[in-house]
């Protein structure tokens, strides 16, 4: 008897939880005298996302409430979401000029909106679902403005079909034309989406000066990526360390995002993963091997106002011979050099450090296209000591790239590189 | 009466005879009205693949990555198909398969290039597919080869399923002039393979196809040829004026008829009015909106201008009236290209004073650094920041004439 009303009990809880969640959130943007708010179902919903495709629950316990994805094309990202009760920024992935997609031909373009429009269909009703997001960065490097138009007859189709979903497109930087287009073209977009690097410090005053009158959110924000970094004397970009982008996200977060409450909805960070962006490790808040960065502790700080108990390490500065990290490193093959790194421990006892010598990649690609990763190379290590290694530059002149990894034991972790070249 | 029915009777006669041969005649010789061929029904060479043993394929090595058989269960059509099973990785960077479609023969698709379609059956083991990831490649003799892919539009009610359904692919979808293929000397189809894929395709023929889709050639870009170009006319075009923010930029309007000061408060100005925008600046550099010091417009509302014909010999002009003229940097941003952006500030040797308070300013394209290097093809913007406190007036912007010396332009005005 006692059995059956356990398993009563376990099947109505279950109801319920699949009840509750298999419900579609309403979702809409009020605007009072204060500036606009998105409400989600009814209840004032300020968006602490991040950018991500997985990680989500850690997301979760940072304290975030949602994620952006780019494309609809898996699906099952927004069941996953839901399992940790996050709310999905959805994109529909709509073709880039840059990237060959030809906005005057007209079957192309058709197609592209048929087979979205399908998607829209399929998706509109899952309980994850906050909001649309209409492509990205189709405006970077552009001048077939024809573009516009399909942004627009989706918007539109979301509004036929989808009530309870706001429409936002997502742009690369602001800039005037680009406010004007899609005034004039979108009139159905009710959020513009804003991929803020170096510029986010004046989002807030070109948001207003070039004339955008609804609502924003800051889909991609975090350090000066690597189009906006200084080039070394042989064109490698200069990366700052982690402890350097930590502070720098926290102060965009509470200055530029907090900042503007009147017109901001909220902002996505960017990358709660990792990705090769000239390095493997510039955007990404995880490493490749999956271990956290201290990027992802600020994100606790800013999202739950304070820090996590346990704190990853911290690299500030890194240098090779006495140089710092700017400057240009030439060395002859095979010349033993010596690496420093000053870091803060933060509350760690035991820390593990782990070096990789890479070849540069002089990547020019934009707008987050993919870059390949480069192999790994070997080298020869002389000396080890608590801030510093003596090491053996390869013997075969060329570009390289030395990375540093500090992790605690419970593997958060904190990584910065110097680019050096070796010369005959 | 015999001689009058006599001439009845001629009269009739020749009257009949001359109706007889009154026939219509051309004024040119019309070459006999064959039957316009139809170049669909007289191509050998209809049918790409239909049965193994009709039609060679190639590319069906054992591979690690891909496997490709004939399998002879629920064909749509004869005695075999297709079956694709690929998975691309690291290691096999390019798949694909080919069909030697009339035994490599020559075939000349130049005829049936806007009404004809690739068509072929397609169905999956499992799941539903809007797209499908193959690229089919036509291959001319010299080896290059030109490209399209099977979209929506092209597939029966939009879906692959485990349903055979056709699917279409117009030949006029193949950029053949892009990659320079001889279209009237094909030898073969090739099929790349993409991503990953579990297919069966069957009856792969060529039949006659209507295409309603065109490709245009907008290109939201307006030539300018001819000096001067007035610029800054329409207030809507106008950023970084917003009273609700900052009083640091305020719009007045001028008749250009009368030339008085008096102002008038139109919101929307036409340029047909005879009216010019005069934008009145009261800056302070220590104010809380010391940042709301820049404003700009567009060449050509916000659409592309080509100013190719005319950059090297102009010159940004405009007034000011003011007490003085402060330090101005003035970008000029196009759309694409390397450098997007080129700027100068106005020094003394761009300045002409015309009364006590109104000074002209002549900015010759060729002083801007890198002036070069832009994409004059694909203009944008004028972009002013004023860069100290000031109170003044600027009014009537142009791209006039200049010919004379880019670092004393002055002097060629005078």
């Amino acid at each position: 008897m006692m059995k059956f009303f356990i398993n009563i009990l376990i099947f109505s809880q279950l109801f319920l939880y699949s009840s509750v969640f298999s419900q579609t959130s309403k979702v809409t943007i009020s605007e009072t005298d204060s500036g606009f708010e998105l409400l989600r179902n009814n209840k004032p919903y300020y968006i602490k996302g991040a950018g991500a495709k997985n990680n989500f629950k850690k997301v979760k316990e940072s304290g975030g409430n949602s994620i952006r994805i780019w494309s609809s094309n898996k699906s099952k990202l927004l069941d996953s979401a839901l399992k940790y009760d996050l709310s999905v920024c959805l994109g529909l992935w709509v073709g880039q000029e840059r990237s060959g997609f030809d906005y005057n031909d007209e079957y192309k373009v058709k197609a592209q909106t048929e087979l979205l429009k399908k998607k829209i269909l399929k998706l509109k009703d899952h309980p994850s679902l906050l909001i649309w997001g209409i492509g990205n960065e189709v405006d970077l490097k552009y001048s077939n403005f024809k573009v516009w138009e399909t942004i627009e007859e989706l918007a539109k189709f979301i509004k036929k079909v989808d009530p309870n979903h706001p429409t936002m497109t997502v742009i690369a930087g602001l800039d005037p034309s680009k406010v004007f287009m899609i005034k004039k073209y979108c009139p159905s977009v009710d959020i513009l989406g804003i991929n803020v690097y170096g510029s986010i410090v004046n989002a807030n005053l070109n948001i207003r000066r070039y004339g955008w009158e609804k609502p924003y959110i800051v889909t991609e924000w975090g350090v000066n990526g690597p189009f906006e970094a200084k080039v070394n004397s042989w064109g490698a970009k200069i990366e700052p360390t982690n402890g350097i982008k930590a502070n720098q996200r926290l102060k965009r977060y509470k200055n530029f995002i907090e900042g503007d409450r009147e017109k901001c909805l909220g902002s996505y960070c960017f990358l709660w993963g990792q990705k090769q962006e000239s390095t493997a490790t510039w955007h990404g808040m995880y490493l490749s091997n999956g271990n956290p960065t201290e990027a992802v502790d600020v994100m606790e700080y800013c999202w739950k106002g304070q820090w996590p108990e346990k704190r990853a390490p911290s690299i500030m500065k890194i240098k090779l011979n006495g140089g710092n990290w700017q400057k240009n490193h030439v060395f002859i093959k095979n010349e033993e050099v010596n690496l420093e790194f000053i870091y803060n421990k933060n509350n760690n006892d035991s820390l593990y450090f782990d070096f990789q010598l890479y070849p540069e990649t002089f990547s020019t690609k934009g707008g987050g296209d993919y870059q390949k990763s480069p192999d790994k190379l070997e080298f020869i290590k002389v000396k080890q000591l608590e801030s510093s290694l003596t090491f053996n530059v390869p013997n075969k002149k060329g570009f390289y790239r030395m990375f540093i990894f500090i992790k605690n034991e419970i593997n958060q972790s904190s990584v910065a590189n110097i680019p050096f070249r070796v010369e005959g | 009466m015999n001689k009058l029915n006599k001439y009845i009777l001629i009269w009739s006669l020749l009257l009949f005879f001359s109706c007889n041969s009154m026939k219509t005649v051309n004024l040119y010789d019309i070459v006999e009205n064959k039957e316009k061929e139809d170049p669909f029904l007289s191509f050998p060479f209809k049918d790409i693949f239909t049965d193994s043993d009709k039609t060679g394929v190639f590319g069906m090595k054992i591979h690690p990555c891909k496997e490709i058989t004939f399998d002879t269960i629920n064909n749509f059509s004869g005695k075999d198909h297709l079956h694709l099973k690929w998975k691309k990785t690291k290691d096999c960077k390019w798949l694909g398969l080919g069909f030697k479609w009339g035994n490599f023969k020559s075939k000349n698709l130049t005829p049936l290039f806007e009404n004809s379609a690739i068509q072929f059956m397609i169905r999956s083991n499992s799941g539903e597919f809007y797209n499908i990831p193959m690229l089919f490649g036509l291959s001319d003799y010299s080896g290059k080869q030109c490209f399209s892919k099977v979209n929506i539009l092209g597939m029966e009610d939009g879906i692959v399923d485990q349903k055979w359904r056709k699917v279409s692919l117009p030949l006029s979808t193949f950029n053949y002039n892009k990659k320079g293929v001889k279209i009237s000397n094909i030898k073969e189809l090739r099929v790349q393979l993409l991503k990953k894929g579990n297919f069966h395709i069957d009856d792969i023929k060529l039949v006659p196809y209507n295409h309603p889709y065109k490709i245009s050639n907008e290109t939201f870009t307006k030539k300018f040829n001819t000096l001067p170009i007035n610029l800054g006319d329409e207030k809507k075009y106008w950023w970084g004026v917003n009273e609700n923010y900052s009083g640091n930029f305020k719009f007045t309007t001028k008749s250009n008829s009368t030339k008085s000061n008096s102002t008038i408060n139109v919101d929307n100005l036409l340029p047909e009015l005879n009216v010019s925008l005069s934008l009145t600046v009261n800056y302070d550099s220590e104010k809380k909106d010391k940042k709301w010091n820049s404003f700009g417009f567009p060449f050509n509302k916000w659409e592309c201008a080509d100013l190719s014909e005319v950059y090297s010999t102009s010159a940004l002009n405009f007034k000011i009236v003011g007490k003085k003229i402060p330090k101005i940097k003035i970008n000029l941003v196009s759309y694409l290209g390397k450098p997007r952006n080129i700027s100068k500030l106005i020094n003394e040797n761009n300045i002409v004073q015309l009364d006590e308070n109104t000074f002209e300013i002549f900015v010759p394209i060729k002083s801007f650094k890198n002036f070069n290097s832009v994409n004059w093809t694909k203009m944008k913007e004028l972009r002013f920041r004023i860069l100290e406190t000031s109170n003044f007036e600027i009014v009537d912007f142009k791209l006039i004439e200049f010919r004379g010396n880019p670092d004393n332009p002055t002097k060629w005005f005078k």
